[in-house]
């Protein structure tokens, strides 16, 4: 499998508490001193990349997150790949009557974890510095969200640079009150881009189930169009609770 | 002039433990914040969380489609605006007007 393809697998994603497309990062950070645990699994052909987060808001505009990577392949029993510490800092906060528009630059990067984890990361595309500035506008009725992240993906071979830009819109058909169980449509595009001219184009419908501080995120990303790279469709499910 | 004094004395007297007892809550005395930002149920999860912890408060109710939200206060607690502002803030809004609800006037 190429490094870019696996890449395609795993992403870096970082807490958010509201509202969440399933592929693509948000800006939205933590209120603060609020923390939020979350498990995310992603499935692409027979290997498994199991996510674990925790994170806390410091201040409003500024959360910090830990975060684990395990993967289970075929070739290769479950292993930790990474742990990443992450940060966001949002930059821009328009806050009006059931509206926010917001504005958030990101970053993660590896912690030491041993020799053989990084084997496994290497393996299997796992960035280990990544990037990233992320919008949004966020309403009632439905959400829209930008993202473009640049990582370093190290290989077996060397290290591979590769961006990603996401676009995903939100769509709620009935928005609940507070605290309701509220369901949210999604539709996201995620175009992904590695040095030597690997392409990756891919389109996921996601739904998003939540009440006021418990998530349960599902979508599929499915590859429409790619150039020197191999990569399956990827199936996304995920838990998280605000604490 | 020294009844000018005497008069603005009285008055000092008799206003200020008047506007202070209004910013003294009676049981069932709430607060109607209008919040700005506030989408769904996981955005407003901090507003609930920061006023909740406020001594002075006893309960929270968000209302997001008026984008309000209404403040239980603690009988005899006051709680003052710039400190309702903060913790709005705190909890990634803006707080846009306070308005006070006497029970009375319910």
């Amino acid at each position: 499998m190429r490094p870019a393809a696996l890449f395609w697998l795993v992403a870096v994603p970082l807490a958010a508490r509201a509202q969440e497309p399933i592929f693509v990062t948000p800006p939205v950070t933590m209120y603060q001193f609020g923390g939020v645990f979350g498990l995310d699994i992603e499935r692409t052909g027979r290997t498994v990349a199991m996510t674990s987060e925790a994170a806390l808001g410091v201040l409003p505009p500024w959360t910090v997150s830990l975060q684990g990577v395990a993967i289970d392949a075929p070739d290769s029993p479950f292993e930790l790949a990474r742990l990443h510490v992450g940060t966001r800092i949002r930059l821009v906060k328009v806050d009006r009557p059931r509206e926010w528009l917001l504005l958030s630059v990101y970053g993660a990067g590896a912690l030491p974890a041993g020799d053989y984890a990084a084997r496994i990361a290497e393996s299997h595309g796992v960035p280990d510095l990544l990037i990233g500035v992320s919008g949004a506008r966020m309403a009632r009725g439905g959400d829209a969200f930008a993202d473009l992240s640049l990582a370093r993906v190290p290989t077996l071979t060397g290290n591979v640079l590769a961006g990603t830009f996401g676009l995903a819109g939100g769509w709620r058909p009935r928005p609940g009150g507070y605290g309701d169980l509220e369901g949210q449509l999604f539709g996201e595009a995620r175009l992904h881009y590695a040095e030597g001219g690997v392409l990756t184009l891919g389109l996921a419908p996601g739904l998003l189930v939540h009440s006021k501080n418990k998530v349960f995120k599902l979508g599929v990303l499915v590859p429409v169009l790619r150039r020197d790279a191999d990569a399956d469709p990827t199936v996304k499910v995920g838990v998280k609770f605000l604490l | 002039m020294k009844n000018a004094l005497v008069t603005f004395a009285l008055w000092l007297g008799l206003a200020l433990p008047t506007a202070a007892a209004a910013q003294v809550p009676s049981p069932g005395d709430s607060l109607r914040l209008h919040v700005d930002g506030m989408v769904c149920s996981l955005c407003a999860y901090g507003v609930e969380r920061r006023l909740g912890k406020l001594d002075q408060v006893e309960r929270v109710k968000v209302e997001l489609d008026s984008g309000l939200v209404v403040v239980l206060l603690n009988p005899g607690a006051p709680v003052s605006d710039s400190t309702l502002s903060e913790e709005v803030r705190r909890a990634g809004f803006a707080l846009r007007g306070v308005q006070r609800v006497k029970r009375e006037s319910r």
